[in-house]
């Protein structure tokens, strides 16, 4: 499957296999373009496949299999605390992440792709500088190129990731569980895994140096998920630094400075989750003259150019949200624009998730940056405890909100919070694509019972226009 | 509640902010004015629709802005403004209506051709590919705008900037309809109009400019920005040269009793009741043209008629320091010459300080474009389309003239009248313009032939 050596040259080189790179590879091979993409790991897949999405979705899983049977005793089916083969979920984890890359690895055969496994810098607007696996190097020509690097986890200053301090790739590895484990950075990264290691059996904390959890997010939503997680957290440290970590044999103390003053605390290990950064150093992007702004993110214009206009940037590298579904879309334009087409990225809405529990979804605009903007919309927030299928779940957490426009009527926002807001939440992006009203809201026929009828309440709880 | 552009003008459909009067926390008077606007030829104030206070402005000098599009908000004059409120007592705020009255917005076919700028044209020049999308207008999040992304897509292939479309759909969604009629709409413009386009017979692309060379190798240059009247003038010229078989008849007009006659009424008539030989001119162009009313036609190819207006309404060309205006005078077959002398000194006055509305423009049967003032011995002047013709003047010289006995000294000004040939034959233009000479060499033939 793998193409021995490095080519001379290429109509399109990629550089990066996440789901910005192997899905630009795939569209541009589709549009006839002769791809060349470039990335270390055997198959396709990126961090989202191997050290991202896909594997904390595998561990959240279980961590709902774990939480809904401790929770069936209040509707009448009792289990026994479960035994947790922590080296089966490991490798039950990996076989889903290896047979997904399987997969995509197949698929860049079936379409021709040049594959090679190996590293690449630019050395020029015009090449490429690649190191194979195998220690083979060589220069690959290209007319043009996608930059696809994607991003990194950031430590805290002065902290390398080790056995007992990780940062989210460590913990995804799953070692084994941890006693204790802070989590630093309430943000979502930290809160879904942290979630999946509470439900493991570690003993959980958080700390968040700001006010909040998932900072950003609107705070109605954040207050359903906290509850929540007060219950399943052994704390939550709110506008509280970590102002130093030690690492002993058995285990890190960690020194929390809040405004009561400081204190020390031990845990068994400690996950880094505070951001990530872009991979933009040491790409030779200088080389090429392409321009990167001060957080290192690489300037992009509407077809995802960048300064050098041949060769595009997406996912990632490319700006805010760091999010697979965005790369994907910049990849379909990038990949058409390179195919000559007049593809732009113009989405009216990104989707966001939280795969908490409850999960919380958002898109388009929330009310945070309405207030900020001093503009005036009109929301409708349908609490789910009235909603028939919450309540056969065993739940009554939950939150369904739609932000319109007063004088249209024109749905600029939609969020939600509660189990499976991840899978309502697309009709959310496709009404705000289609610039739906809440009149057509209204007039949808929305199943039932379903948890997407609070949509449809919520768009009835709008007053009349 | 939101302030938008009102219709100016049929036909017009933007403009250009040339000045913002106003500020957001101004309180304005019902009329007083927001902000000026260039369009096809005309500034034209934007008033306030009723009292109320500013509460944002969304435009600066020098943006383009549509018919339709939001350029302010403001609250109502005392109270938070909700533009739905239904009807109280006390004053509700309106939509904006277009009212002011110096603005009617007649439902005349516009005789003036729009600027072919508004068929958005991508600016391909700093693009890297020959292919490439106008991406200046690209947003993303709620700005962008009210269509489906297949609509948007389409949008894009057919090069159609989908800001400029206004969608028909609730909450003004656009369709797939809005951007095939917005893109039928711009083809109409460009090809002079007709439910047919093709069936004028015009060829595409019969505007589009052959690649320029770059003119630094040979020097320095500068540019500035073509002002909407030049564009309008070049698209209006450029179509009427290409499309219409023009033929130019000479003729000369003995004026040396009609000049006298002139210069003894001048002596003692007010300096805005001057007559001019213009202002004669339009009173003998129209009974000229009630005279041979095929020269007050148009042609419509796509219905195979001829299309004769049962009103004259004749252009006058005026030299302003902004460019060429043609104010056009109205009715001017049911006018006295002292009448239409007063009308159009004070159109011409108005013209020069760029204060004519779209709609003084609109709507000539012919033109008269007089030179004489300045000099010349006769020019071929352009037919204005749809019209069919139009009378080109230059200056009077005294030469010796025969008069069967004897060469006298005569003052004789030399007339070009240009005719579509396709409507008006070569024997027609000749009588029309002598019938117009015989009407300034003895004003009588007026009253009894005209």
């Amino acid at each position: 499957m793998a193409a021995a050596g490095i080519p001379e040259k290429t109509q399109l080189a990629i550089i990066g296999a996440g789901p910005g790179g192997y899905h630009a590879a795939f569209h541009a091979a589709d549009l006839g373009l002769q791809v060349t993409l470039i990335d270390p790991a055997e198959n396709p897949g990126g961090v989202c496949l191997y050290r991202g999405c896909i594997p904390s979705k595998a561990l959240l899983h279980v961590a709902g299999v774990v939480g809904e049977a401790a929770e069936s005793a209040a509707i009448g089916v009792k289990f026994a605390p479960p035994e947790i083969d922590i080296a089966r979920v490991r490798t039950w984890k990996n076989e889903v992440i290896d047979k997904l890359t399987g997969a995509l690895g197949m698929q860049a055969g079936r379409k021709k792709i040049t594959h090679i496994r190996g590293t690449a810098t630019l050395s020029g607007p015009h090449t490429l500088q690649v190191v194979t696996n195998e220690g083979e190097a060589g220069a690959l020509a290209f007319e043009q190129a996608i930059l696809a690097t994607g991003s990194r986890p950031v430590m805290l200053p002065g902290t390398e990731p080790t056995a007992r301090i990780m940062n989210s790739t460590g913990a995804l590895d799953l070692e084994d569980v941890p006693a204790s484990l802070l989590v630093v950075g309430g943000g979502y990264i930290g809160l879904e895994l942290g979630s999946a290691y509470a439900a493991l059996g570690s003993e959980v904390s958080v700390v968040e140096m700001t006010g909040g959890l998932l900072p950003g997010c609107d705070r109605d939503l954040v207050s359903v998920l906290k509850r929540r997680l007060d219950r399943k957290f052994k704390a939550i440290m709110l506008n509280t630094k970590v102002e130093a970590m030690t690492e002993k044999k058995d285990g890190v103390t960690v020194t929390f400075a809040d405004k009561k003053g400081s204190r020390t605390e031990s845990f068994a290990k400690v996950l880094i989750a505070i951001g990530r950064r872009p991979h933009t150093r040491d790409l030779g992007l200088e080389t090429a003259g392409i321009e990167v702004d001060g957080k290192g993110f690489v300037q992009v214009d509407a077809q995802r150019r960048t300064s050098a206009g041949h060769i595009y940037a997406i996912g990632d590298i490319a700006g805010e949200p760091m999010l697979a579904h965005k790369a994907y879309r910049e990849a379909a334009v990038a990949a058409e624009s390179a195919a000559a087409g007049k593809a732009v990225y113009d989405p009216r809405a990104i989707p966001a998730v939280v795969f908490t529990d409850p999960e919380i979804a958002w898109c388009g605009l929330t009310e945070t940056e309405a207030r900020a903007a001093g503009r005036k919309v009109t929301t409708a927030k349908l609490p789910w405890r009235g909603n028939g299928r919450t309540l056969t779940l065993g739940r009554d957490d939950g939150l369904t909100k739609l932000i319109t426009d007063p004088e249209t009527g024109v749905l600029l926002g939609v969020a939600l919070v509660g189990p499976g807001a991840g899978e309502l939440i697309a009709e959310g992006v496709l009404a705000l694509e289609m610039a739906a009203t809440v009149e057509d809201l209204r007039h949808t026929i929305h199943p039932h019972p379903t948890l997407s009828e609070t949509v449809f309440d919520a768009a009835w709880a709008l007053p009349p226009r | 509640m939101d302030i938008r552009v009102p219709e100016v003008s049929d036909g017009v459909t933007k403009g250009t902010v040339i000045a913002v009067a106003v500020a957001a926390g101004d309180q304005v008077e019902a009329d007083q004015t927001l902000l000026e606007m260039e369009t096809d030829k005309a500034v034209v104030a934007i008033p306030a629709p009723s009292a109320c206070t500013i509460t944002e402005v969304r435009v600066a000098e020098g943006d383009e802005v549509a018919i339709g599009q939001v350029i302010m908000t403001a609250a109502a004059a005392g109270q938070e403004a909700k533009a739905s409120t239904p009807g109280g007592e006390t004053a509700p705020a309106k939509t904006p209506e277009p009212a002011p009255e110096e603005l009617p917005a007649e439902p005349e076919s516009p005789d003036e051709p729009e600027s072919p700028a508004e068929t958005a044209a991508p600016a391909a020049a700093a693009a890297p590919q020959a292919d490439a999308v106008d991406l200046r207008t690209n947003r993303t999040g709620e700005l962008v705008a009210p269509a489906a992304p297949s609509v948007r897509r389409l949008a894009r292939d057919l090069g159609v900037d989908i800001y400029q479309v206004q969608g028909t759909g609730p909450a003004g969604r656009i369709s797939e309809d809005d951007v095939r009629g917005f893109v039928r709409e711009a083809m109409q413009r460009i090809t002079g109009g007709g439910p047919r386009p093709a069936a004028t017979g015009e060829f595409p692309g019969l505007h589009a400019q052959r690649p320029l060379p770059d003119f630094t190798r040979w020097g320095p240059v500068h540019t500035e920005p073509l002002p909407s009247i030049r564009r309008i003038t070049a698209d209006a010229m450029g179509y009427a040269w290409s499309t219409i078989p023009m033929v130019t008849q000479q003729d000369q007009a003995d004026i040396t009793d009609l000049e006298a006659f002139r210069k003894d009424s001048n002596r003692t008539a007010a300096p805005e009741a001057k007559l001019t030989m213009t202002a004669i001119l339009l009173k003998v162009c129209a009974a000229a043209l009630q005279a041979f009313p095929r020269f007050n036609s148009s042609l419509d190819l796509a219905h195979q008629e001829l299309i004769f207006k049962d009103h004259v309404h004749i252009g006058v060309a005026v030299d302003t320091p902004n460019g060429l205006l043609v104010p056009v005078v109205r009715d001017a077959d049911r006018k006295g010459i002292e009448l239409l002398a007063g009308e159009l000194n004070e159109l011409a006055g108005r013209a020069r300080q760029r204060k004519l509305t779209p709609a003084e423009m609109e709507g000539g049967t012919f033109t008269i474009s007089n030179l004489g003032g300045i000099g010349g011995t006769s020019f071929n002047p352009i037919v204005y389309a749809p019209q069919v013709a139009i009378l080109g003047v230059s200056r009077a010289r005294n030469q010796p003239v025969w008069d069967g006995e004897s060469f006298g000294p005569r003052l004789v000004m030399p007339l070009t009248l240009t005719y579509d040939h396709r409507v008006i034959d070569g024997a027609d233009g000749a009588r029309f313009l002598r019938w117009i000479c015989a009407a300034l060499e003895q004003p009588l033939n007026l009253v009894m032939k005209g």
